[in-house]
């Protein structure tokens, strides 16, 4: 084979990654309109247009979409996005496959600091994608010092990961006991949810989350090397400690604005880069997107599941995800080894 | 040239590398040898760079190690750990990590530095798999793809740690055979080898451990002769010709 032939290969390859992205946008945006066209209540798009080119701005139809569907739809792409990518970033800073924001305890370290923002300092509601950074971030760095103190194997990084879990969700239990009325709907926060998300409660984070996934992508060549393996980075001239760092509050940032409306949602970060892995293996520059787009569409459908399928009740989006992606993500690992992108060692 | 000048190297107290002073010069492969626990990695490590040694210090081409930035570093000594990632990415794309020393903030890479993949590729003789996915490759063909990350990496000094453990003996001659054509082109090459035959073989010089310290440095030959390798390993080696080159083989002392 020679150079021509190859680089002829790798522009299909690269318009491979391009096609997918395109038919992965495509899908986001059907999810997108499917979750703005239906929900719990029989709310039609064409009444609601009806009123609006009438100057009917209070026609239960039109607020239904323009206040509760339409920001709902945004918060489920939205965090989606956001907790996929922030899985795919702390997958291959901690070199391990089975983490994700949820399991070692980014999730509940950002609950926690909300649910403690929100008993104790009320009038600080608008800074709780702050709040759910820095919970996330310590939840982080204390995982990656454990590891890095220990030289851990994946294993004890992920045990490690659930008891820090459990210790925190113990504390945000612990929170909503001794403050019963101080968060809305904890149920729903507990599993993860949108009931109730206004546009109000993202336009703080969304910036976030937005300029999280841009700097990931940013990254994305670091994170390649990364994933190599600390030596390897080390090698080859990255400085990994500092990199390292960087990553988690990326993956921080990211994890917590969606937590600090969306509650802790889980499972979408882990099996968003699962799934993007399988799809389209390549390097990270291209894995982020992919990845994000995935778990847009993911929590996008699932929520419209959870609100069409016992209404007029809902299920909040958490508990459609555990329920749809368990198996899928245990059909995912049965399937083959593919998936295991940081189990293999050589 | 590499010159450790009475490095020692500890961990948690327990004292892995014991005052050892060494040069290692282009244009030789040097093999480390020694058994278990006698210091080889953490040697190669402090070589390349990967630990910092507690007592003596370290130079290239005469300057101290920490007079270069990690990217000029990289970019004239080159580490194959033993133990890595296999990435779910194509050969070539694992190749091209080899030009992140030469890549600026934007890490895009240059018509030239995908000319150097290319031909890097071509040099380990992984041209044929360059396309397919790391993970699906074996182990043989897996090491062909690391080596020729080395060669984009253009170092100078090519330190490897156990580069043909769990290869078949057709690959691990391969191996060997691709650290030749780097010397040939002039690179200093250290591998810690486990495989004495092998090592006796194709090194120019072998440095032999023993509990942190170097006991022997030396030729193949010297060490063959002398009472060493029955000394530190409990074995013997006899040097036979076979179609015209020389092969080792190893016997137990008894």
């Amino acid at each position: 084979m020679n150079i021509s032939e190859k680089s002829f290969t790798r522009r299909s390859y690269r318009s491979k990654t391009a096609g997918v992205m395109m038919i992965l946008g495509v899908l986001l945006i059907l999810s997108f309109l499917l979750s703005v066209l239906f929900g719990s209540t029989g709310a039609k798009l064409t009444d609601a247009v009806r009123a609006f080119i009438s100057g009917n701005y209070t026609d239960a139809s039109l607020r239904i979409i323009l206040y509760i569907r339409l920001p709902r739809a945004v918060a489920a792409v939205l965090a989606g996005a956001a907790l996929s990518v922030s899985g795919v970033i702390i997958q291959a800073v901690l070199n391990n496959s089975m983490a994700s924001p949820n399991i070692i305890g980014v999730n509940s370290g950002a609950g926690l600091a909300v649910s403690i923002v929100v008993a104790i300092f009320p009038f600080m509601a608008d800074y709780l994608p702050i709040a759910a950074f820095f919970g996330a971030l310590s939840s982080c760095m204390l995982i990656y010092f454990i590891s890095a103190r220990t030289n851990s194997s994946r294993l004890t990084i992920t045990l490690v990961g659930i008891s820090i879990s459990s210790i925190l969700s113990a504390g945000i239990n612990a929170v909503r006991t001794i403050f019963p009325d101080s968060i809305y709907n904890t149920n729903t926060f507990m599993v993860g949810g949108f009931s109730g998300v206004s546009f109000a409660d993202i336009s703080f984070a969304w910036k976030f989350i937005l300029a999280g996934i841009l700097f990931s992508v940013f990254l994305g060549k670091d994170i390649d090397i990364l994933s190599l393996g600390e030596e390897s980075a080390m090698s080859l001239g990255m400085n990994v400690k500092m990199k390292r760092f960087i990553l988690l509050a990326t993956a921080s940032i990211l994890a917590g604005s969606a937590v600090s409306f969306a509650g802790l949602l889980g499972f979408v970060g882990l099996l968003g880069p699962h799934i993007s892995r399988r799809i389209c293996p390549s390097s990270h520059r291209s894995l982020i997107p992919i990845s994000a787009l995935i778990g847009g569409i993911i929590v996008s459908i699932c929520d419209l599941i959870g609100r069409v399928i016992f209404a007029p009740y809902e299920l909040p989006v958490g508990i459609i995800m555990s329920f749809v992606g368990g198996p899928f993500f245990i059909g995912l690992i049965l399937m083959g080894r593919k998936s295991r992108v940081y189990d293999q060692v050589m | 040239m590499i010159r450790l000048c009475n490095v020692s190297f500890s961990y948690d107290d327990k004292s892995i590398i014991k005052n050892i002073s060494l040069r290692l010069e282009k244009g030789k492969i040097y093999s480390v040898i020694g058994p278990n626990g006698s210091g080889k990695s953490t040697l190669l490590k402090l070589i390349g760079k990967l630990r910092t040694c507690d007592g003596g210090n370290i130079t290239l081409d005469g300057k101290d190690y920490g007079e270069y930035s990690r990217k000029a570093f990289a970019r004239c000594v080159a580490s194959l750990p033993q133990s890595r990632n296999i990435p779910m990415i194509r050969s070539w794309e694992l190749v091209s990590h080899g030009r992140f020393p030469y890549l600026d903030g934007r890490r895009v890479l240059s018509k030239e530095d995908r000319l150097i993949v290319d031909r890097s590729l071509r040099l380990a003789g992984a041209e044929e798999f360059a396309l397919r996915s790391v993970s699906e490759l074996s182990g043989g063909e897996r090491q062909k793809v690391y080596l020729s990350m080395l060669y984009a990496q253009e170092a100078e000094y090519i330190l490897l740690d156990e580069p043909t453990t769990f290869l078949d003996m057709s690959s691990k001659f391969g191996v060997m055979n691709t650290l030749t054509d780097m010397k040939e082109a002039g690179k200093c090459v250290v591998a810690v080898l486990h495989e004495l035959s092998l090592a006796l073989k194709y090194s120019d010089e072998i440095i032999v451990l023993s509990h942190g310290e170097i006991v022997f440095s030396g030729t193949p030959k010297e060490l063959v002769e002398g009472n060493i390798l029955g000394d530190v390993f409990g074995i013997k080696a006899v040097c036979v010709t076979i179609d015209g080159s020389n092969e080792y083989i190893i016997k137990e002392v008894g």
